[in-house]
């Protein structure tokens, strides 16, 4: 494990270690069948929290490839949970086949290998190129459009944007040596973050509704509570990372905002598929996508925002010899 | 004796594989020699009319040492003090495989008892295979497949033994009980639910036989339902699986039959031919397992067939489960290969029974309309 995630790892912990003791102790009060309820799924959750947390650990002391496996698994579960809510007919069967099968599998091949000019094409160019050809030679027109759209979806949030997770330890970060383990740790505590303290601030204080037809336990004071602590939180960890404190808090805002609007999307196919929960997989909170559908989003964004700003990557310049042909743009 | 010749140039075409690599693939030709001289021995005492009384002796105590002279020589050939004990605990560990059986036989008049992973046949199929594989990825293999060896021939010895005492207290029923099967059936049906996603059903174990009943869509039903039941209720479960699928390939077959103990029902059967197709279920409930049947007697949608009335007129006190199974004609559509690993849900619901006063129609369309409708979680 890096060193200088040490001390976050303590924090987690230690705060984790807290909601236990709180929810174990909110359990032996006495009071009503829906708080009963509410305090039962608390209860689930902060153990599934424990889980979750453990099993990223690991993986961060691990380093790269083993996080290369484990967003694989997560990619195929929040994949499997996509598509068994999804109308698929007997036509798309073999083109799912391949989205499982071959192009998920490849996909994370390249990522491992960190060949990052195919890995971050291989998706959007071949695997989109390929998937309707499959679909057409099942001679089935009824529905095509559709059916190789969502699968199509389903395959650039689930696989590709969340395969932007491990590559972050790809990004050759200015004064970091390599040990990106921080900048991952950021982005998912951030995202994380913001989720459980939107829930927090809502059950306490959340009156309004801010979206009641998408996501009807989201509330306003549960939205801007959430995401301004966030923001504070992020600058807290800010002398770990390679931001200083503006930039920590800048970006912990657009991951908190991608968080928000990302969750709501998700939530959005969600209902028009007539679901409240993508799955039963983790106790407490859902299926697989109910816990990532906010890293989803802001995984690709933050990724870019690093290999942009933060970083000497190939690529992310304009080329020199053309920029200075054009002189009227003043150059950079 | 051409075998213990093989045996004796075995174990040192082992030993001397630390030296030399190409030792190990010479121990596994003569590994292979050495059964082919055990089975040309048997033909030329039996085709020269010499299969006499002692013959057996000189079958059995030359192929003993032959077993410890390839085990132990391969463990000295591994070159590490791990590979010598494991050599020799694979030997002793042969001898007394053989010493079970050969004792066995003596008591029960002759009667041998050959079953098991860790007999001869296997064992040095084991050896041969970790020999050559060894050949190319290191001596570790080796190593590696002399403790399955040694593992494998304990593991026989103890099922022997267990056999021979069931046997000889005269308790027919455990001689047929195989503890590794019920593993492999209890890791088939693991895997079954990591794949599909279907949870262990929340089902009280029944004191008799039930019988189970859901619609058909895809191969995989059968496998899901049997998946999802209890442990307990699960290895009591006779599935009733179409012949012309579950019996078309010898591997399939021995699933069906060996795995998931099915009863395989020839769907088309020849007028005047063998028993009637619900003999066998009749006999499987009188005996106290659960049955496992898809009254519509097909994978397209249809109304259910008469058999399942017919059945239960016959067993008016088993309790009748509705299973509904979700998603499983879109996991394994009828005409594809190929699973998807879609995420798939058994559900049971309340038993019903049948009634005396109530006719054929009626009792079918109840049937029918027990199965429980998906509830959108």
């Amino acid at each position: 494990m890096d060193s200088n995630i040490l001390p976050i790892v303590m924090t987690l912990v230690g705060l984790l270690s807290l909601s236990s003791v709180i929810t174990w102790r909110l359990g032996r009060r006495k009071m009503n069948q829906q708080s009963r309820e509410t305090i039962v799924n608390l209860r689930e959750r902060v153990n599934s929290w424990w889980v979750m947390l453990g099993v990223f650990l690991l993986v961060l002391w691990a380093g790269p490839l083993a996080s290369v496996v484990m967003f694989a698994g997560v990619s195929f579960f929040a994949l499997r949970e996509y598509l068994t809510l999804l109308p698929t007919r007997q036509a798309d069967h073999k083109s799912l086949f391949w989205a499982f099968f071959v192009i998920l599998p490849a996909h994370y091949v390249l990522v491992a290998i960190e060949w990052y000019g195919l890995s971050s094409i291989f998706i959007p160019v071949y695997a989109f190129v390929f998937l309707p050809f499959r679909r057409v030679l099942a001679g089935e027109t009824d529905d095509f459009l559709a059916s190789v759209a969502r699968l199509q979806w389903g395959l650039l949030v689930c696989v590709y944007f969340i395969s932007h997770l491990p590559m972050i330890y790809q990004i050759p970060v200015v004064g970091l040596k390599g040990e990106n383990g921080i900048l991952l740790l950021f982005l998912v505590i951030c995202a994380q973050a913001s989720d459980v303290l939107q829930y927090v601030w809502g059950k306490s204080l959340g009156k309004r509704k801010i979206a009641p037809k998408v996501s009807p336990h989201k509330t306003v004071a549960g939205t801007v509570g959430g995401i301004g602590t966030t923001v504070l939180l992020g600058t807290a960890m800010s002398g770990l990372t390679p931001f200083d404190v503006w930039e920590a808090g800048i970006i912990a805002l657009i991951v908190c905002l991608a968080g928000f609007f990302g969750g709501l999307v998700m939530s959005a196919i969600k209902r028009d598929l007539g679901a409240k929960d993508w799955g039963n997989s983790i106790p407490g909170h859902g299926g697989f996508m109910d816990r990532v559908d906010s890293l989803c989003f802001a995984a690709p964004l933050y990724f870019h925002i690093i290999n942009f700003f933060f970083s000497e990557g190939i690529g992310n310049r304009p080329s020199p010899e053309v920029w200075e042909r054009l002189p009227w743009l003043g150059g950079f | 004796m051409l075998s213990v010749v093989a045996g004796v140039l075995g174990a040192w075409a082992f030993t001397v594989s630390g030296e030399c690599s190409w030792g190990l693939l010479a121990g596994a030709g003569l590994v292979q020699l050495r059964l082919m001289a055990n089975l040309f021995d048997g033909l030329v005492a039996v085709e020269g009319g010499r299969a006499t009384r002692n013959g057996v002796l000189y079958n059995e105590v030359p192929d003993r040492f032959t077993d410890v002279l390839f085990l132990v020589g391969a463990g000295v050939g591994t070159g590490t003090e791990s590979g010598l004990w494991l050599g020799w605990l694979a030997a002793v560990g042969a001898l007394l495989t053989a010493y079970v059986r050969v004792h066995g036989a003596a008591l029960r008049d002759g009667e041998h008892d050959f079953s098991g992973l860790g007999a001869k046949p296997q064992r040095m199929f084991l050896l041969t295979v970790s020999a050559i594989s060894a050949f190319f990825f290191g001596l570790e293999v080796l190593v590696w497949g002399l403790g399955l060896i040694a593992a494998a021939a304990l593991l026989t010895f103890w099922q022997r033994l267990r056999t021979l005492n069931a046997a000889l207290r005269g308790d027919l029923s455990a001689t047929s009980r195989k503890p590794l099967r019920g593993c492999l059936s209890g890791a088939v049906a693991l895997g079954v639910r990591l794949f599909t996603g279907v949870r262990k059903a929340r089902l009280e174990v029944g004191e008799r036989g039930r019988v189970y009943f859901a619609r058909h869509r895809s191969h995989l039903d059968t496998l899901v339902i049997w998946a999802a039941l209890p442990t307990a209720e699960r290895r009591n479960l006779r599935p009733v699986a179409a012949l012309d699928y579950w019996g078309k390939t010898r591997p399939r077959r021995w699933f069906a039959t060996q795995v998931l103990d099915a009863i395989l029902v020839d769907r088309e059967p020849k007028l005047g031919r063998g028993e009637h197709p619900l003999a066998e279920m009749d006999r499987a409930l009188e005996a106290g397992s659960s049955l496992l049947i898809f009254p519509e007697g097909q994978r397209a949608p249809g109304r259910f067939k008469s058999g399942i009335y017919h059945l239960m007129r016959r067993f008016p006190q088993v309790e009748l489960i509705p299973v509904h199974l979700e998603n499983l004609g879109r996991i394994l559509p009828k005409g594809e290969f190929l699973p998807l690993p879609l995420i798939a849900r058994a559900e049971f619901g309340t038993a019903i029974y049948y009634r005396e006063e109530e006719g054929k129609v009626s009792f079918l369309e109840r049937c029918e309309q027990a199965i429980p409708t998906l509830q959108k979680h």
